[in-house]
């Protein structure tokens, strides 16, 4: 059908065409000492994310017949872009997108498994968390190129002002309640101070900017469960939040343990203790409106640049602790033209010593144990938190090749008690919609 | 460039034309009459571009709302029958999705075509600074609505600028995005916001062309202005509060930027627009089968509407 | 005028319905302003604010939240060198193909629905009009599918051509056709012009108003859209301006307000301004277009 359209629309649209279009084909640069002349490697990407500039600009340095064109999206517009492109006839070689969509895209083939290019020991060297959700039914799809969770960052000037220390190690991390006890008394303490409203807790910027999002969100959930429990104990499911096998999340998602994770998370926008706002403020920790924020590890540097004095304290967890791992990453598309050159580019990239002077330039958390041991910086604040967050408490989002719809409306169903909905409808909901596709 | 394209010119097109038909006779004293070849030329690269870009993908939908497939491999495509068409009203979120376009729809009608009769009625008198208000209310309707709902985003937020005036006032701030009684009244006026500036001017053009006569001899009779404009205006206007009515149902139909940009069709669904709908189950849940049979049911509604449309205008519509 | 003169049986009746007239009028005036402009003044005067300066004089409510008071230019600057000035050429370049290739499509299809009779007219009238209710966000795919069959992927071209079959642009011309007596081309015909001379040297000079209604309306719609180009454009030298403004206020770092309606104000003012110079082409071409 796709090539039918194609020959009728060419037919029948070319003498319109060429009145109007002019010659758009593009001419291949040359490059002298590049005897099989140069390739040129297409790069899908998110706005800011990788692969960076930075990246495929040391890549071209270290092999000049290799060039990059980049084209990028806003990261809520990537899925849907990929979506178009996918099956179109000039996908892109090199794609980035974000770990846990690697099981969606690999089992509908759109991604190339990458095994046959990694270099020897990868296997043994990558963390376990990067090569669970970097892989699908046995194949690896992407190297990874970073690791990322959330910590809680806090805006020291405001938790000294209300007498506040919260703690700097994962042994001596808050509870929930212990933390939003301290929130709602800096909160108190600080709009005070500042004559209007300061939350004890910034509004989220994940997602679209708005409460719900599953990659943060939904820890309050799986923070109820404990994985040591017997397997068909509802603590141990409500810890992973999706059967082992993917096909169901009835009994898994609702469990009454993450409906009263819920009922908590609920109570952080609701009632007499509400530490956050329903709607969004950007930049609240940074601009002195907020005493405390949940992040990404990038916040450390944002932070610093801005010239806050912040601190890092691990995530509070309910009953275990728990972080979400899982960072944007990228491989390569199985129908590229250029497959055999962008997975090289690709490994190349996120191996070796251009991976570590990258991630050392710029403070990110690696996916290799190599590369960790050879940052001293990473066992240092405010790297050291996220760090061993990710090696103690870390869990990849559960992954599957449905996790699209399965974050979709998981994230629904969170921001709907965010806003005031009733926890237990919601996540029977939820798991209403999400079973018939996951048992397809 | 309208003289290439014939030569490739799709046999549709030749149907449609009716190359061998004879010349028309109700106008045949006007030169008109053998026009079948020049009215194909002139019509050929119009219809072309509208047959590849419109027709095409059209069918393309039409084909694809009987099969079950994703985007990433549409080769590997099921024919299902009817069942996407049956789940459009067994699914209880697809459901909810149109009974609450519906009510969108409706709310907007219901708000912008009293708001714009009044403020053409003012306009068209001659009150000071109709200049002024005229340019100012048609200020939305040229902003696009990435920036409407952006901007609006920004207003109804919990620390924005209306909650701000509330507080001024002593009122606790609202919830318009978050609560489930606000979301959908808060997009509809801002919809009104942006759609009344031109129901006004359709409303002024028709103000306009209402002969003054009318209404003097309305007023020799002693009737006031209000019952002047319910009783002799307004009946006159009924074609351009027609046309209103349709432009402003299908505007209202196809409205994507306040569930895209605003709401994600949170809280609980209150927001989730049918076009959003669409493209959440086409792009998020890869499930362009069932977005393209609810695309087809979505523009069969809007035929229909289109159809009474042209029959309550046929006057001024036969050939 | 003559109603005038009727409607005023006394000198005394008349003044206090001169205070009333300029009653309503405050308060009309008044509650517009309120809705309609001030939003705007909001918007390009928090364009000039860093985000703690806006957030400052919303809460508590300051009068300066109208007026850009302690201005910088940073957010501006951080758009440009964003690229959005690339992204405005490329806006206006995919205006004018649409421009011209809807005033060249629509005119002629005019003619031939409203000065050549033929079989079918109403049939491919008909079929025109049905598009008009297309949806377009459901038709994003299979048209991207059309685009990438004719390899137009990731062209300026490709962002314009599917929208110069403009139906509303077909409509608005054909109801201004109509206007025009047959007698006047009947005359020409027999003078022995062809129906091109005719279209040409007797219809479009007839028309301004309507043209000049088409080429701004379609400049709107050209300059507003944003779900096609966002899908249909790839790469960053050939993004256009609403889509550029979504993507440098998003994701990958803080989202910031101050940049968002400085975004908003660059895609939006130049609009307005050009709204403001032909206002009467918007207005009498669209309240023409109701009355049909």
């Amino acid at each position: 059908m796709k090539r039918n359209i194609a020959t009728l629309s060419t037919a029948v649209g070319t003498v319109a065409i060429m009145a109007l279009a002019g010659c758009s084909a593009g001419s291949t640069p040359t490059i002298a000492g590049c005897e099989d002349g140069v390739t040129e490697l297409s790069v899908l990407r998110a706005e800011n994310n990788s692969p960076t500039d930075e990246q495929l600009d040391a890549y071209t340095a270290a092999n000049e017949c290799v060039i990059f064109t980049v084209d990028e999206v806003p990261f809520g517009n990537l899925a849907a872009k990929i979506a178009v492109l996918a099956p179109s006839s000039n996908p892109p070689d090199i794609v980035g997108f974000d770990a846990p969509s690697t099981a969606s895209y690999a089992s509908q083939g759109f991604l190339l498994p990458l095994d046959d290019y990694l270099p020897d020991g990868w296997f043994d060297d990558v963390t376990s968390a990067t090569l669970t959700e970097n892989s699908w039914d046995g194949q690896v799809y992407s190297p990874g190129n970073e690791q990322d969770t959330l910590s809680l960052y806090f805006n020291k000037e405001l938790t000294d002002a209300a007498g506040i220390t919260p703690p700097t190690s994962l042994d001596t991390a808050w509870t929930w309640p212990e933390a939003q006890a301290a929130m709602l008394t800096c909160q108190v303490s600080a709009t005070e101070a500042a004559g209007s409203t300061v939350y004890g807790l910034a509004p989220s910027r994940l997602g679209d900017g708005t409460p719900g999002t599953s990659y943060r969100d939904q820890l309050f959930l799986r923070s109820m469960g404990d994985p040591t429990a017997p397997e068909s104990s509802s603590a141990y499911k409500t810890f992973y939040a999706i059967s082992d096998d993917g096909t169901t999340v009835d009994g898994w998602l609702n469990t009454p343990e993450a409906i009263e994770g819920a009922t908590f998370y609920q109570n952080l926008f609701e009632g007499p203790d509400a530490v956050t706002s329903k709607t969004g403020l950007p930049n609240a920790l940074i601009d002195g409106k907020a005493c405390f924020d949940l992040e990404v590890s990038s916040n450390a540097t944002t932070l610093t640049s801005a010239g806050v004095d912040f601190g890092v304290s691990p995530t509070p967890y309910l009953v275990t602790p728990v972080v979400h791992t899982g960072a944007v990453t990228f491989g390569v598309t199985a129908r590229s033209n250029n497959a055999e050159a962008a997975a090289t580019a690709v490994v190349a990239m996120d191996t070796g010593d251009q991976y570590l002077e990258w991630v050392e330039n710029n403070l990110r958390i690696p996916v290799l144990v190599s590369t960790t041991e050879a940052l001293p910086s990473l066992s240092e604040a405010p790297l050291n938190i996220p760090v061993e967050e990710i090696q103690e408490w870390g869990v990849p989002r559960p992954p599957g090749p449905h996790f699209d719809a399965y974050d979709l409306y998981v994230t629904a169903a969170l921001k709907n008690i965010a806003y005031g909905a009733d926890p237990k409808t919601e996540l029977d909901q939820a798991v209403a919609k999400l079973d018939p596709i996951l048992s397809k | 460039m309208h003289s290439g394209p014939i030569d490739s010119t799709p046999l549709a097109v030749r149907d449609l034309g009716g190359s061998t038909s004879l010349p028309p006779r109700r106008r045949s004293k006007s030169a008109m009459g053998k026009g079948a070849l020049p009215a194909l030329a002139f019509l050929t690269p119009f219809l072309l571009l509208l047959l590849v870009f419109q027709y095409i993908p059209l069918a393309v939908m039409a084909r694809s709302s009987v099969l079950d497939y994703s985007l990433f491999n549409p080769d590997n495509a099921t024919f299902v029958g009817a069942d996407n068409f049956i789940r459009i009203f067994t699914d209880a979120e697809t459901i909810q999705s149109l009974l609450i376009t519906f009510a969108f729809i409706l709310g907007v009608l219901v708000l912008v075509v009293p708001a714009s009769f009044a403020l053409a009625v003012f306009l068209n008198g001659k009150l000071p600074a109709r200049a002024l208000v005229r340019t100012m209310i048609f200020l939305p309707v040229v902003t696009s609505s990435v920036v409407v709902a952006t901007l609006w985003t920004f207003l109804l937020n919990e620390t924005g600028l209306i909650n701000s005036v509330l507080a001024t006032v002593g009122i606790p701030p609202a919830g318009f995005l978050t609560d489930t009684t606000q979301a959908l009244p808060a997009i509809i006026v801002m919809t009104v916001w942006q759609q009344v500036g031109l129901a006004t001017v359709l409303f002024l053009g028709g103000l306009q062309a209402v002969p003054a006569e009318l209404s003097e001899a309305a007023h020799m009779d002693g009737a006031g202005p209000l019952r002047r404009t319910l009783s002799i205006t307004l009946p006159l206007l009924s074609r351009t509060t027609l046309f209103i009515v349709v432009v402003m149902t299908v505007f209202a139909l196809q409205a994507f930027a306040p569930a895209y940009i605003m709401t994600g069709g949170a809280p609980q669904g209150t927001t989730n627009l049918i076009i959003y709908h669409i493209y959440k189950t086409a792009f998020i849940l890869q499930q362009p089968g069932y977005a393209s049979a609810m695309a087809l049911v979505v523009l069969a509604f809007a035929i229909i509407i289109s159809l009474i449309q042209m029959r309550l205008l046929r006057t001024r519509w036969n050939y | 005028m003559t109603t005038q003169r009727i409607a005023e049986p006394t000198q005394l009746r008349r003044i206090p319905r001169t205070i009333a007239r300029f009653g309503v009028s405050f308060v009309v005036i008044a509650i517009i302003v309120g809705a309609f402009l001030l939003p705007y003044l909001w918007m390009v005067s928090s364009a000039f604010k860093n985000q703690t300066a806006i957030f400052d004089d919303l809460n508590p409510l300051s009068w300066k939240v109208f007026l850009p008071v302690g201005g910088t230019i940073d957010n501006f600057v951080a758009l440009f060198e964003k690229g959005i000035g690339l992204a405005l050429v490329n806006s206006l370049i995919v205006a004018f193909i649409q421009v011209g290739g809807t005033l060249v499509v629509c005119t002629l299809a005019a003619y031939a629905l409203t000065r050549i009779s033929f079989k079918g007219r109403g049939v491919v009238f008909a079929v025109i009009l049905a598009t008009f209710m297309l949806p377009a966000e459901a038709l994003v795919v299979p048209m991207y599918g059309v685009i990438a069959g004719l390899n137009l992927q990731d062209t300026l071209l490709a962002v314009a051509l599917p929208w110069v079959s403009s139906v509303f642009g077909l409509f608005l011309l054909k109801q201004a056709f109509e206007e025009i007596p047959m007698e006047l081309d009947e005359a020409a015909r027999l003078d022995g012009a062809g129906h091109f001379r005719v279209f040409w040297s007797i219809i479009l000079p007839n028309v301004r108003t309507s043209l000049a209604t088409l080429c701004l309306v379609t400049f709107l719609f050209s300059w507003n859209a944003f779900l096609w180009p966002l899908t249909v454009v790839q790469s960053s030298q050939n993004q256009v301006i609403q889509v550029a403004i979504a993507q440098s206020v998003s994701a990958g770092e803080l989202p910031n307000w101050g940049l968002t309606f400085a975004g908003a104000a660059v895609a939006t003012v130049p609009l307005i301004l050009l709204f403001l110079f032909a206002q009467r082409f918007f207005v009498q071409g669209l309240a023409s277009s109701g009355l049909k």
